[in-house]
């Protein structure tokens, strides 16, 4: 690869590389999968740098490459069965402290919520909650349409809702 | 706009996908019904506490150094081609050696002649009696005749002596 594209590569990780990796470790909910997930992906996006024909943005072809990525970690995890749902916590803790934890119990409901749903469904919801796309982006992204993406969103809001409201867990704070 | 319809585009709203005329209606509809207002209070609880599950955060330093091990590891890929470059390159090298054969390896057979050709004549041994040869220098001028075997019996060509019939 010339310097010059050398040049645009790194450029373009170290803008995109945060988004990616807060992608990846929502979806896989682990660090050191997160950031293998964000190395991964950008060695493919190197590999295959003058493939990128531009007509989609450069977020979208790489938030792609990461969700490919990042289904495959969950299809092995759920071969291996290894994993354990309490990373939500001791990452939170470990990154931010107690005090930035706004309530443990709504938390790990919700994280073990996120955790159940599919894979296409984590990352339709992560992509809008978090990302902040349009459903017509993540459409692009997923490979989906748009009324898909739009009722997938919905029913995953549906499901953290009665997990929340019917559990009572939420129920005096409205 | 009735409560169907708002319960449905009330989570478009939150998240921003719905345009100005919509967002009326179900402004409309929220301020005469309780019960909407309700669940679309329960809708905005459960996105910001999604939203708050936290990712951890790093500094420009951490990247520029996860960049640096992406650098190291790109360099490794190329450097593990290279016995595969250097064994292809090889392979190539010995079938034009095998295919073309610029030099012989059985020199035993061939005869190189030097001395009286100006050029290099190369003979195979020569499968045919010596009878034979003498039938075929028939053909030739004398002159060539006198030079092939000059050259044949000189350079020690093996012949192959048929039974003189």
């Amino acid at each position: 690869m010339d310097s010059k594209r050398e040049h645009e590569f790194n450029a373009c990780y170290r803008t995109y590389a945060p988004r990616i990796y807060g992608l990846a470790y929502r979806m896989v909910n682990n660090h050191q999968d997160a950031l293998d997930i964000v190395q991964e992906s950008f060695m493919k996006a190197y590999k295959n740098w003058e493939k990128f024909r531009g007509d989609a943005a450069i977020s979208t072809w790489l938030f792609r490459i990461t969700l490919n990525h990042s289904y495959d970690y969950l299809r092995k995890r759920q071969k291996e069965k290894t994993f354990e749902i309490k990373r939500d916590i001791e990452d939170a803790k470990k990154y931010f402290g107690e005090s930035k934890i706004i309530k443990e119990d709504v938390l790990k409901i919700v994280s073990l919520a996120i955790e159940q749903l599919t894979p296409k469904q984590k990352a339709i919801f992560v992509l809008k909650t978090y990302d902040g796309l349009k459903y017509q982006e993540i459409a692009r992204i997923t490979h989906s349409r748009i009324g898909t993406v739009k009722a997938t969103y919905f029913q995953v809001v549906q499901k953290l809702r009665k997990n929340l409201f019917l559990k009572e867990v939420m129920k005096n704070e409205l | 706009m009735n409560c169907k319809k708002c319960k449905y585009y009330m989570v478009d709203y939150l998240v921003g996908e719905l345009g100005d005329s919509e967002k009326q209606e179900i402004d409309i509809h929220l301020e005469k019904c309780k019960r909407c207002r309700h669940n679309f209070a329960e809708y905005q609880s459960v996105i910001i506490k999604s939203k708050s599950i936290p990712v951890p955060v790093f500094d420009d330093a951490f990247w520029e150094q996860r960049l640096r091990e992406l650098g190291s590891y790109k360099k490794n890929r190329s450097f593990r081609l290279l016995p595969v470059i250097v064994t292809s390159a090889v392979t190539v090298v010995l079938l034009f050696i095998f295919l073309f054969r610029p030099f012989s390896l059985f020199d035993g057979n061939k005869i190189m002649v030097a001395e009286n050709n100006k050029g290099n004549t190369v003979f195979n041994t020569l499968s045919f009696s010596e009878e034979r040869l003498l039938e075929i220098i028939d053909y030739i001028d004398e002159k060539s005749a006198e030079e092939l075997l000059d050259i044949l019996f000189k350079n020690n060509i093996p012949l192959v002596y048929s039974a003189i019939q």
